[in-house]
């Protein structure tokens, strides 16, 4: 590359950077992991759509894609936070340390559910679920009390009340931490159930160990 | 001299006791039928999961049983602790009678006759069908009870004084209004029921009054005093499509977590999602969007703007922090 070209792109970096800085108020560490996070934002966004079925899927891109999340997650993701890095603009929130093994366990998760799509991009999503029998979300009169919904396929009264032995295979789907579940063969499963699980562990650590948003 | 002292202390002490007196001999809520149709543990399981029980009254942060209580809350008024509701017959609600559990949920009133604080968002769910309480009834009827009663509320006085809560109920209990219109979809009727009663979002989503009541001049319009510092962004029709959602995108979110911008709600919204609207059926959730894109029941919904790099819809927090990327 031609030194201006370099020295140009130089440039243009320190602007980004200058602007990003002036933007957020991050330096260092916080805004190194500010920047991870809007890489895999941004490669959420792109993706969310194909899983939705509104734009066509591609296989390239969503394993691209999960590459991308992958790279920043797992002990990539767990080095930009060393402990109490919490100077100037950072949304991060003490409770990270003080429950760091959950922390580390989602970030872990984030990083194999990633990898997994990466893989598991050719397999697609899983077809879509036949409409329901009967026309009650079709029915223009107004008048009828809206009907009682048929239940989530797959939720038990013990899961929707939170006790089910299924609760915390229901859980991890949502992105809570469990070991076992990773055990299982997620290279086999529908790319949109494991961006799910990529969403759903986003979700979760937002939740937990976020603040710093109005 | 001494009818000084009489008239500054005396007087004013024998007032406020006659007057506390009234308040605590004041009878409140009616009468529940004596009989309920045969609940369906089912369709009660769901409109737990929509109403907010499993996760209000589930201390999920400290990985508690469920339903045998919840965080704390912390308010301007006190800290509330989401009491244990599973069967237990001692620290639970295992003596109840499904009239006193109807009358728990639809008017807010203790089996004892006190009223319950509206920290408990018992307001939303006055509509609700004697067939659905006994679907709820049933639901709560198959949760393992849990010995252990959750903590006391730690309420400081006059706030303490219950019976003070019937001037609360006299100024702010209102039903909500979620019966179907004429005219308008299913789907929009499906979705005011569930936005307006179950999952009573005006509770996070619209300011409260100096006494706690809700502020109807700014319904949906956010708040910013929510228990524990946290904050929740307005879902007024006109700022949901300024902020690039729409009826799919803002489905989706209440499934994943994920809005339109990539990113992923945080704080006290991300549990909404993980312990609520995730239950929810495709259907549900696209009611609820329907309706909040269309408040009015146009059954028109206006184009959205393109999604904004950084969506205040995330906000829903436990910090005073300016918006920006999270992490």
């Amino acid at each position: 590359m031609k030194p201006q070209w370099t020295g140009a792109l130089a440039l243009a970096a320190s602007v980004v950077a200058a602007v990003a800085l002036a933007h957020t108020g991050a330096t260092g560490v916080v805004l190194d992991r500010m920047n991870g996070m809007t890489a895999m934002r941004d490669t959420v966004a792109e993706l969310a759509p194909m899983m939705q079925g509104t734009v066509p899927y591609d296989t390239f891109l969503v394993s691209e894609g999960a590459s991308v999340i992958a790279g920043h997650a797992g002990e990539t993701m767990l080095s930009l936070f060393p402990e109490n890095s919490l100077e100037g603009v950072t949304y991060a929130k003490p409770e990270i340390w003080s429950d760091w093994q959950e922390f580390a366990a989602l970030s872990e998760e984030l990083k194999a559910y990633a990898d997994a799509l990466a893989v598991a991009a050719p397999n697609g999503l899983e077809p879509a679920a036949p409409p329901p029998g009967d026309m009650a979300g079709m029915d223009h009169s107004g008048m009828a009390m809206p009907e009682a919904p048929e239940l989530e396929q797959g939720f038990t009264v013990a899961d929707l009340m939170g006790y089910g032995e299924n609760t915390e295979s229901v859980a991890v789907a949502r992105g809570t931490t469990n070991p076992a579940e990773l055990a299982l063969d997620l290279n086999t499963l529908a790319a949109d159930d494991l961006f799910n699980r990529i969403s759903a562990t986003c979700s979760s650590c937002h939740a937990q160990f976020r603040a710093g948003r109005n | 001299m001494r009818g000084l002292i009489r008239f500054s202390f005396v007087l004013p002490g024998i007032v406020a006791g006659i007057g506390a007196g009234i308040l605590a001999l004041w009878p409140i809520g009616d009468a529940e039928p004596p009989t309920f149709p045969t609940g369906d543990p089912e369709r009660g399981a769901y409109l737990a999961r929509a109403s907010g029980c499993v996760s209000c009254h589930t201390n999920s942060a400290a990985k508690g049983p469920a339903l045998a209580g919840g965080a704390p809350l912390d308010t301007p008024f006190g800290t509330f602790v989401p009491p244990n509701i599973t069967p237990h017959r001692d620290a639970g609600i295992g003596r109840w009678t499904i009239q006193d559990f109807a009358k728990a949920v639809r008017q807010g009133v203790s089996p004892e006759g006190d009223p319950y604080y509206p920290v408990f968002t018992y307001s939303f769910y006055a509509g609700f069908t004697d067939q659905e309480v006994a679907d709820l009834w049933e639901a709560f009827r198959t949760v393992p009870p849990v010995a252990e009663a959750a903590p006391a509320h730690d309420v400081g006085f006059p706030f303490s004084f219950r019976s003070g809560l019937k001037l609360w109920r006299a100024a702010y209990l209102n039903a909500p209004k979620t019966d179907a219109l004429m005219g308008t979809t299913s789907p929009w009727n499906r979705g005011r029921l569930l936005v307006e009663g179950a999952a009573h979002c005006a509770a996070c989503h619209t300011g409260r009054t100096l006494a706690g009541g809700l502020d109807d001049s700014a319904r949906f319009a956010g708040n910013d005093s929510l228990p524990g510092g946290s904050k929740a962004p307005a879902i007024l029709k006109d700022e949901l499509l300024a902020r690039g959602w729409t009826v799919a995108n803002l489905a989706y979110a209440l499934q994943s977590g994920i809005l339109p911008n990539g990113d992923a709600f945080g704080g006290s919204m991300a549990e909404v999602v993980v312990a609520g609207t995730s239950f929810l059926t495709d259907a549900d959730r696209k009611a609820i969007a329907t309706y909040l894109l269309d408040p009015e029941g146009t059954g028109e919904i206006p184009e959205a703007a393109p999604a904004p790099v950084e969506t205040p819809m995330a906000g829903m927090d436990h910090s005073q922090m300016d918006m920006g990327n999270g992490n």
